[in-house]
């Protein structure tokens, strides 16, 4: 772990470990919390018992700041921000946020922009454009 | 751990279904982001394969981790600081909220500066410059809406509260009534099963705080303790739109026994203080209004000494519309109208709400002409009268000696010179309550209830 | 940020609980014990999503208790310096707001809200731009930049700000009122 160096996500400077790590965008997250308190539905009568409040506001965040409801859209978006070579971070970020235009997309994950990294302005347009369409269409 | 155990969670073949759902859902088309952003289309399989490789390491240095977690994060910490302090920081840290300056959001070490004012957030400390700051800042604002400042005491002002402990026999019919009354929305008694407490709250408060918010800030100030300072704001406020987190309760005071505005986000020229008790307000008499207190249960009077009989073993109470309530309300809506009146020429910041409440007073008994007799000893110095004092501060002229323009006597017999002079001349003669009167109700009172 | 992560953890179990739910009664209370923990490493764990492996049990020499290393996957949220996240305004004050991100706790101080939006006080504080076109109340969803976090055994706290290129309301509850 780069447990020396100041953490700053704008850099993608988040630490190895959750560097390499799966992260989730906030729509995947609410289709997975929502399927685990299917199940606990199913299993007792009561789910409000199982849960914790972290579950609980964790959920109510991510159905208020999902951008995309159906598991199609959010398995589109994935692949769609995956053709571009971000990291899990950055993808994550750029998913949640949906920036509209380059620019404020830039400012949202600094780092694709950072150096050595080669991603041309009109590939982030197109990225742009596609996520729009599926918002569209959802 | 027994509920645990019994509780119906999921199978574990349910669990595993799950996982390979998630599997399937998320990995799927992900595989491919590679956090470097290397080009090369070869190098994605190789990246693919490294990565299922890291996430074993990566588990064997998890269990280690969740171990040592706690020290882990405590030299992080530290090491953060550490490399913090070498570097020049410019930030002024003009307070902390859990330890994190506002500004700029490192981590500091708390050096016992600045005043806690955990009744906006429990972990909020300010230094003396932003609560300067915070002050101007909130005087601007405060002035273009055209509101001043109310401090708002609790007990004996605005309610009365009785142990449930300490209700008398005679008041038993309100502990009955306030189970009748539990689902009506105006009701104004309460009984606070988990503080053990009955709760009266003072005729007219309601109408009070609704007509002077507009016209206000408003804080509640208490000695009492939070939780029954909270309860109380809520019983008082319940939809928590006068009293947003200004509820300020003992443990905030800075100094024992005393109320201070050093706590209080406002300018101390414009605030207008409610209480009935003049001592804790030492530093800021000038803003204090003193009410009379409201003693609605017989052990609030016990406990002051009244031996009378209380307003609830009375079966009465204060008066809605004539109330000391009702009263000061109208005392408020005038400091309220000369303090924003635009026919003065003064700027409205360097105004001061203690000058008008001084001038308001001063209008109380503006015109009179006060003699007084045998109401002090003629061997000390008038002046230093307590009533004396108060009837300059009520705006009387006064004097020891009676001539034309004299228009009150103030005496407790009607055998003196000086009483007989006011008969004879068609002058009040009013005993000493009338001017005490005056004073708890900024108010010229009828001459004829204070006769002699 | 979320995160899909596998953790490991030492789960102690009586052997009264053995038999042929042993793997059930473990998994029920691992999520008992871990879910909605905070951890300065990991932040928050939400849920748990799956066990991949349950170790071999160890006896305890004394207690008869038995330690099982069970390897897990589960959701964690947590918040970095340099974040931009989205979070909705829970209480709005002279000095600032606070905010909420799932179980993160934000403040915001009026140092780091836009100059030109003026603390306005009232039935519903709030900040509002002096052309009255933007403002931030309660029930606001605004988003913003993690400038500074603290994690301690039951929450994590953050400084954030708003003031920055394409930060502040995203939606505002007053607009279609």
């Amino acid at each position: 772990m780069s447990g020396e160096e100041e953490e700053n996500a704008a850099e993608l400077k988040i630490g190895d470990e959750f560097l390499k790590a799966k992260c989730l965008m906030n729509c995947e997250v609410a289709l997975i919390l929502d399927r685990r308190y299917e199940q606990l539905q199913q299993m007792s009568d009561d789910p409000t018992n199982q849960i914790s409040q972290v579950f609980e506001k964790s959920m109510q965040y991510v159905k208020r700041f999902s951008r995309y409801k159906n598991p199609d859209a959010v398995r589109q978006v994935r692949e769609i921000l995956s053709r571009n070579r971000l990291a899990e971070f950055e993808l994550c970020v750029l998913g949640n946020l949906c920036p509209e235009t380059v620019e404020e997309a830039i400012a949202m994950v600094p780092s694709i922009k950072s150096k050595g990294r080669a991603l041309e302005e009109d590939a982030i347009e197109k990225m742009l454009h596609d996520l729009s369409l599926i918002k569209k269409f959802e | 751990m027994s509920l645990a155990a019994e509780s119906p969670l999921q199978s574990s073949s349910s669990s595993d279904d799950f996982a390979a759902f998630l599997d399937a859902e998320l990995d799927a088309d992900s595989s491919n982001s590679s956090p470097n952003g290397e080009s090369n289309d070869d190098e994605e399989i190789d990246l693919k394969e490294e990565r299922i490789k890291r996430r074993k390491v990566e588990m064997s240095e998890t269990i280690e981790v969740i171990e040592s977690s706690k020290t882990a994060d405590v030299n992080k910490e530290k090491s953060v600081l550490s490399s913090e302090s070498t570097k020049p920081n410019l930030c002024p840290h003009p307070g902390f909220i859990k330890g994190l300056c506002l500004m700029c959001g490192q981590i500091e070490e708390d050096d016992g500066s600045g005043v806690a004012l955990s009744y906006i957030h429990k972990d909020l400390k300010l230094g003396s410059h932003e609560m300067n700051r915070l002050r101007g800042a909130d005087l601007r604002n405060l002035l273009r809406e055209k509101k001043l400042i109310l401090v708002l005491d609790l007990d004996h002002t605005l309610l009365n509260s009785t142990r449930l402990a300490d209700v008398t026999a005679d008041e038993d019919h309100l502990l009955k009534q306030a189970d009748l009354l539990q689902d009506d929305p105006n009701r104004s008694l309460f009984k606070l099963g988990s503080m053990h407490m009955l709760t009266k709250l003072r005729p007219f408060v309601r109408t009070f705080l609704k007509e002077a918010s507009p016209m206000f800030e408003m804080y509640v100030y208490t000695m009492a303790e939070r939780c029954y300072a909270l309860e109380m704001a809520r019983l008082l406020d319940p939809s928590n739109i006068y009293f947003n987190s200004k509820v300020i309760s003992q443990s905030d005071c800075t100094q024992r026994h005393q109320k201070g505005l050093d706590v209080v986000l406002g300018a101390e020229s414009v605030v207008v203080i409610l209480d009935d008790t003049e001592l804790v307000w030492q530093k800021h008499k000038d803003n204090l209004i003193v009410m009379e207190r409201y003693h609605y249960f017989a052990s609030s009077c016990h406990q002051f000494g009244f031996n009378m009989k209380s307003l609830s073993q009375c079966k009465k109470d204060e008066s809605d519309t004539e109330g000391a309530l009702a009263n000061v309300l109208n005392d408020l809506k005038h400091v309220h109208h000369i303090f924003f009146d635009p026919a003065l020429d003064t700027d409205l910041s360097s105004r001061d709400v203690r000058e008008m409440l001084k001038k308001v007073r001063q209008d109380v008994l503006h015109g009179c002409k006060i003699a007084f007799s045998r109401v002090f000893p003629s061997t000390v110095r008038a002046a230093d009268q307590h009533i004396w004092r108060i009837a300059e501060q009520l705006g009387a002229l006064c004097t020891t000696d009676v001539d034309s323009s004299v228009t009150h006597v103030v005496s407790t017999d009607t055998g003196t010179a000086k009483a007989r002079w006011a008969v004879q001349n068609e002058k009040f003669l009013v005993n000493p309550r009338w001017v005490e009167a005056a004073n708890y109700f900024w108010c010229r009172q009828k001459e004829d209830d204070y006769v002699v | 940020m979320f995160f899909h992560i596998s953790m490991e953890k030492n789960m102690q179990l009586h052997p009264r609980h053995f038999g042929p739910h042993l793997r059930d009664k473990l998994v029920a209370k691992l999520m008992k014990d871990v879910e909605g923990t905070c951890s300065g490493r990991h932040g928050f764990v939400v849920a748990i999503t799956g066990v991949d492996d349950i170790g071999k049990g160890l006896i305890r020499e004394g207690t008869g208790f038995v330690t099982f290393p069970v390897r897990y996957q589960c959701v964690v949220f947590r918040p970095f310096k340099g974040e931009i996240l989205e979070a909705v305004v829970t209480m709005v004050n002279k000095m600032g707001f606070f905010a909420e991100a799932g179980p993160v706790q934000i403040f915001v101080s009026n140092h780091l809200i836009p100059d030109d939006m003026e603390f306005q006080t009232g039935d519903v504080p709030n900040y509002t731009t002096s052309d009255r076109s933007v403002r931030i109340q309660k029930d606001s969803e605004v988003r913003l930049k993690i400038i500074g976090t603290r994690v301690d055994a039951t929450e994590i706290f953050c400084i954030g700000t708003i003031k920055d290129d394409f930060l502040g309301v995203i939606n505002d509850p007053g607009a279609a009122a």
